[in-house]
């Protein structure tokens, strides 16, 4: 995990991540903390998840492989690979 | 439409985004009951259920809120034939069916090259028969419209940049399926194609399908594509569903040419071969397109008169003639006023016509005073005019007739028959001078899709407002019991065309007027007595007793409220039906109009 500035897990994060996934999911932004995961959050679905990558490709415009797609299982890992293209949630 | 939902649009316009549709569809759900309810089936080779936020948000922007039923992956078939499938008991309005071409035909697809000719040619001819089957059989099961896909050509052709040159190509076979298919598949009522294909043309070959979605989740549609395909989607319910706009209202200074030319004078307007000039010009001649599909065209406009009749009779540029126009207003008057004299000249409702005006003032103006009418959000560059005329979708409709090609015409022999009307001492002396000749005959493959044009729009004189769908008016002409007619008139001026359609139905004793309705154009020419007429002929040869009719008032068919008691019938109880006895009939065909000899024509008969 960095330390830098970004919102607390748990903290009503409104960062453009959160907000786009808040859309995306139809959940409350405060519900997207890092550790979130479709394990924890019912609408997050196989189905929303493919409507999640789309999102996030033309939201933060950057390009997701398939195997991007399998990773991405937690809000976490999100920002880990929007941190490793470069990319200011 | 509700202020939330016109916010939540505003702000996907403003930034299309996956999440922004996301987000719409949630609000568009949630002002759901504002809606007009409409009942869809999705079925398609592959996971579709990505596209539904994207339709409940289109259909939303057309006032409709979907009931999306989606049937299970990859089951088209199953779905259509099965009398108790999913898709069958949802009771859809409309069925979208979309297949990929690997799906339904492998071979066609996958191994183009190492098939034969006549193979190839085999194989195209099995998809389209069995799909043709399946949606006749489904048609037995379901009135629903039916809109369906045709194939993408191929991203990558298998001969690479040899494939335009080469002779019978996969690009060729696909796109001899695509016109075979849609030749097949529209003989049956009811069933439209949607142009995938262009579809995929129009977002890009390379863009369409979202490889990693696809092979993750059988899911291609890209989220360029997902709208896209939506927004065609929500346009064939809108056709379907709505009552289709009919008459272009237009500004002129702006609008039509550039500048205003009260001040710069025909000669300083600008319109011409260059720049600026050409984009009105081709403004100009996009609105003629409109003209010729039927669409009925006005100006309303603040001007002096003789400054436009200038521009109309001098400038060497203009597109449009005075001709053009079934309606003029120019004057110095409100135009919300202009409007509703407008839609009373033309006979048709407020909530037919479109404004388009370049002057936001003059739009906000119209917005409040007649939120009927559809008034386009005009840009500010006008070489934005003719993509937001397009996309308004505002005059989409399923079919284009020889009406439809005529009606321009047809109008201006309207304002030559209300001259003659104003010269004429009397309405019988009037009636006489018009010569009107009318031919009524059994609805055959020709009128139909007239016909169904009439059912779909008639509003003001009408006696039930039955919207019969295609594959009902099918059930009913083949209805030994029912008689279908069409009325086609014409006078001194001009041909009228296909103006009013009766449909009858009998019992052992009385014949049961299903649907009675005329065309405003020719309202108050005795037309309605010579169809009743006819369709008292048409039950007595039946040896039936009694004609009745009912009568469902609406907000617009005021109009035919007397029909019934002008023609003798009388009121058999509170519940709005009407009787007339047959050995006591009070009229006949009357005088002054002649009956044309296609008259006799199959059922059609004489009396």
């Amino acid at each position: 995990m960095s330390r830098e500035a970004r919102p607390a897990p748990g903290s009503p994060a409104e960062d453009r991540l959160c907000r786009t996934m808040a859309a995306v999911l139809g959940v409350p932004s405060e519900c997207l903390a890092d550790d979130a995961s479709p394990e924890t959050i019912s609408e997050w679905d196989s189905m929303s998840h493919l409507n999640l990558v789309m999102a996030l490709e033309s939201e933060f415009g950057i390009s997701v492989s398939a195997d991007d797609v399998l990773e991405l299982r937690s809000v976490a890992a999100i920002r880990r690979l929007l941190r490793a293209r470069g990319v200011e949630a | 439409m509700s202020l939330d939902l016109e916010q939540v649009l505003r702000t996907l316009d403003e930034r299309p985004t996956v999440a922004g549709y996301a987000q719409a569809a949630r609000a568009v759900r949630s002002t759901r009951d504002q809606l007009r309810p409409v009942r869809i089936a999705l079925l398609a080779t592959f996971t579709v259920e990505g596209l539904v936020p994207y339709l409940e948000v289109e259909a939303a922007r057309r006032g409709f809120g979907v009931e999306v039923y989606i049937g299970p992956f990859n089951s088209v078939k199953q779905e259509l034939l099965d009398p108790g499938s999913g898709c069958i008991q949802h009771r859809p309005d409309a069925v979208f069916i979309l297949q990929l071409l690997a799906d339904v035909c492998p071979p066609l697809a996958n191994d183009f090259l190492a098939l034969e000719t006549t193979e190839r040619v085999r194989h195209a001819d099995t998809t389209v028969v069995e799909l043709t089957a399946s949606l006749t059989a489904f048609r037995k099961h379901s009135p629903a419209t039916v809109v369906v896909g045709n194939f993408a050509r191929p991203l990558e052709p298998p001969l690479g940049i040899y494939e335009a040159s080469a002779p019978a190509t996969q690009t060729d076979s696909i796109h001899q399926l695509n016109s075979r298919m849609a030749t097949s598949v529209s003989a049956i009522a009811g069933v439209y194609v949607l142009d995938f294909d262009r579809l995929c043309a129009d977002v890009g070959y390379r863009h369409w399908r979202d490889d990693k979605l696809w092979y993750l989740g059988r899911s291609p549609l890209s989220a360029q594509l997902l709208p896209a395909v939506a927004r065609t989607q929500a346009l064939f319910i809108q056709a379907i569903k709505g009552s289709p706009r009919k008459c272009l209202v237009l500004d002129l200074d702006d609008s039509l040419w550039g500048g205003v030319v009260g001040e710069v004078g025909v000669a300083g307007v600008q319109l011409g071969q260059t720049y600026p000039g050409n984009v009105y010009r081709d403004f100009q001649q996009a609105v003629l397109e409109l003209h010729r599909r039927g669409i009925l065209l006005a100006i309303n406009s603040k001007n002096n008169s003789a400054d436009v009749d200038e521009v109309f009779a001098c400038h060497p540029d203009m597109v449009l003639t005075k001709g053009h126009f079934a309606s003029i207003r120019i004057n110095w008057q409100d135009k919300p006023k202009n409007m509703v004299e407008i839609a009373r000249e033309l006979n048709i409702g407020i909530d037919s016509l479109v404004f388009f005006d370049d002057n936001p003032v003059e739009r906000a103006l119209m917005r409040q005073a007649l939120p009927q009418v559809l008034t386009l959000g005009v840009p500010s560059d006008p070489i934005q005019y003719v993509r937001v005329l397009r996309e308004s979708g505002a005059f989409e409709r399923l079919s284009f007739t020889e009406e439809d090609r005529r009606r321009g015409e047809m109008y201006q022999e309207e304002a030559a028959r209300r001259e003659l009307q104003e010269q004429s001492v009397s309405l019988e002396d009037f009636l006489k001078s018009l010569q009107l000749t009318v031919s009524i005959a059994a609805v055959d493959q020709f009128t139909f899709p007239r016909v169904l044009d009439l059912l779909q729009k008639t509003n003001q004189f009408t006696v039930t407002t039955r919207r019969h769908s295609s594959a009902r008016l099918t059930e009913m002409i083949n209805d030994p019991r029912c008689g279908v007619f069409s009325l086609r008139s014409g006078d001194r001026f001009g041909d009228n065309g296909i103006v009013g359609v009766a449909i009858v139905r009998n019992d052992d004793t009385a014949a049961y007027i299903d649907s009675f309705l005329m065309s405003c154009r020719v309202i108050g020419r005795n037309i309605e007595t010579a169809l009743l007429s006819h369709l008292v002929y048409w039950a007595r040869r039946r040896g039936l007793q009694t004609l009745e009719g009912e009568f469902i008032p609406t907000a617009k068919n005021e109009p035919a409220a007397d029909l019934y008691a002008r023609h003798g019938f009388v009121q058999a109880d509170a519940s709005g039906r009407w009787r007339l006895p047959l050995e006591d009939v009070p009229f006949g065909w009357p005088e002054s109009i002649q009956r044309d000899g296609q008259s006799l024509r199959r059922d059609g008969g004489q009396p």
